[in-house]
């Protein structure tokens, strides 16, 4: 009887120790998860400014704007941008009104996390200012 | 028996300790990461840095091309204010002051050095400091940088008599210069004064040649009649850089 209960003591102190370690394991899974998504936004975010900044050198991006050509500005990011993010550029001009009257995307938008960057844009040729906004996301 | 009791609370100490050591492991890897960069600041603040940067880099440019394209002098500091404005008004991630001086010292003047010598030189050029001033409830970032856009030439030009009684070959030599760096230019126009002194381009001369080295240097050569000679000709050469930016400057040919 006595050595009965000892076996049955010894199982439930396995299980103790059972649940000790993955409730560690289970503590720490949301600090990597936080980690992990503010990451996945920075990477996004750089990319996306990357891109903008090479898409801009020389003034490039302003003569684009100010020629109204989107299809070059929208082929030009396929290009810059890795495959697997999809993204959504949107011109302003000084007044804040939209300048592009066809939508300059690829893919959708409806991901966990999205990340918006605003970015100045001179036009070197006829001296106007924009405001491009692109919003990145991963390809589910 | 005594050593039976005790290995069910090995057990236990056994599996806090690999609790222990799991979490302490996850927070050291965490904490590391936050600080792998701990001099940097956040990539939005680092991005709009380089994105004013670029901006007012682009103006400066664009201003500076307008200017020695025969634009008014004062439109240098009429856009980087409009920049100023746009720039501050469109940040939205805190307090954003924006602030310029253009270049004052010798040989610039309200940012400008524009000088189209005759002595083989000529350069156009904008120079301004800035100052970007970033603040939002936890910390305050100021940035400061300076801008400097100068196109110049350097010519030099021969005049040589051909066998040919009345007729000269001459020979420029061109070099081109963005920021002191040897660069490429988009047009290039050169003239030259005859028996009278009026200017006539070399361009639409039957024996013209214009040669590129490709690494900002060119040359030309062209044969001109001019049965009385000229004493002291001059050379005038339009330069155009990759940037629209004009530069002009003016020589006297060399006889040899």
């Amino acid at each position: 009887m006595h050595r009965c209960r000892q076996g049955q003591i010894r199982v439930l102190e396995a299980f103790l120790a059972v649940i000790v370690v993955f409730s560690a394991l289970l503590l720490s899974r949301p600090l990597y998860a936080s980690y992990d998504d503010s990451a996945d936004q920075e990477i996004l975010y750089s990319i996306g400014m990357n891109a903008l900044m090479h898409l801009d050198q020389d003034g490039d991006l302003g003569i684009l704007i100010s020629q109204r050509d989107w299809t070059e500005i929208s082929s030009r990011l396929s290009i810059l941008l890795p495959i697997g993010i999809s993204y959504n550029l949107t011109v302003y001009d000084e007044e804040s009104n939209i300048l592009n009257d066809s939508p300059i995307l690829s893919g959708d938008l409806n991901a966990k996390s999205v990340v918006s960057i605003q970015y100045v844009v001179v036009d070197r040729e006829s001296l106007n200012l924009y405001i491009v906004r692109l919003q990145l996301a991963w390809v589910k | 028996m005594k050593d039976k009791r005790r290995s069910g609370q090995i057990i236990i100490f056994a599996a806090l300790t690999i609790a222990f050591i799991i979490l302490s492991t996850t927070i050291y890897v965490y904490q590391i990461s936050q600080n792998l960069h701990p001099e940097d600041q956040p990539p939005h603040l680092r991005g709009f840095i380089r994105n004013v940067k670029i901006a007012s880099r682009i103006l400066m440019v664009g201003s500076l091309a307008n200017i020695s394209n025969g634009g008014d002098n004062g439109s240098l500091r009429y856009n980087l204010q409009r920049l100023r404005t746009f720039i501050e008004y469109n940040y939205q991630r805190g307090r954003c002051i924006f602030s310029f001086r253009l270049c004052e010292v010798s040989p610039y003047s309200s940012g400008l050095w524009i000088f189209w010598g005759t002595d083989g030189f000529g350069v156009s050029s904008a120079k301004a400091d800035f100052s970007l001033n970033l603040a939002d409830e936890r910390e305050e970032i100021i940035t400061e940088y300076s801008i400097n856009i100068a196109t110049h030439i350097l010519i030099s030009a021969t005049s040589k008599r051909v066998r040919l009684p009345g007729f000269y070959i001459i020979r420029v030599m061109i070099r081109v210069f963005n920021e002191g760096s040897p660069a490429l230019c988009k047009n290039l126009t050169i003239y030259y004064t005859d028996y009278y002194g009026n200017w006539r381009e070399a361009g639409s001369l039957k024996f013209y040649a214009l040669k590129d080295y490709g690494n900002g240097t060119y040359s030309a050569r062209f044969l001109i009649f001019e049965p009385s000679g000229v004493l002291n000709r001059k050379v005038m050469v339009l330069c155009f850089d990759r940037r629209e930016i004009r530069v002009i400057a003016t020589t006297t040919c060399e006889r040899i």
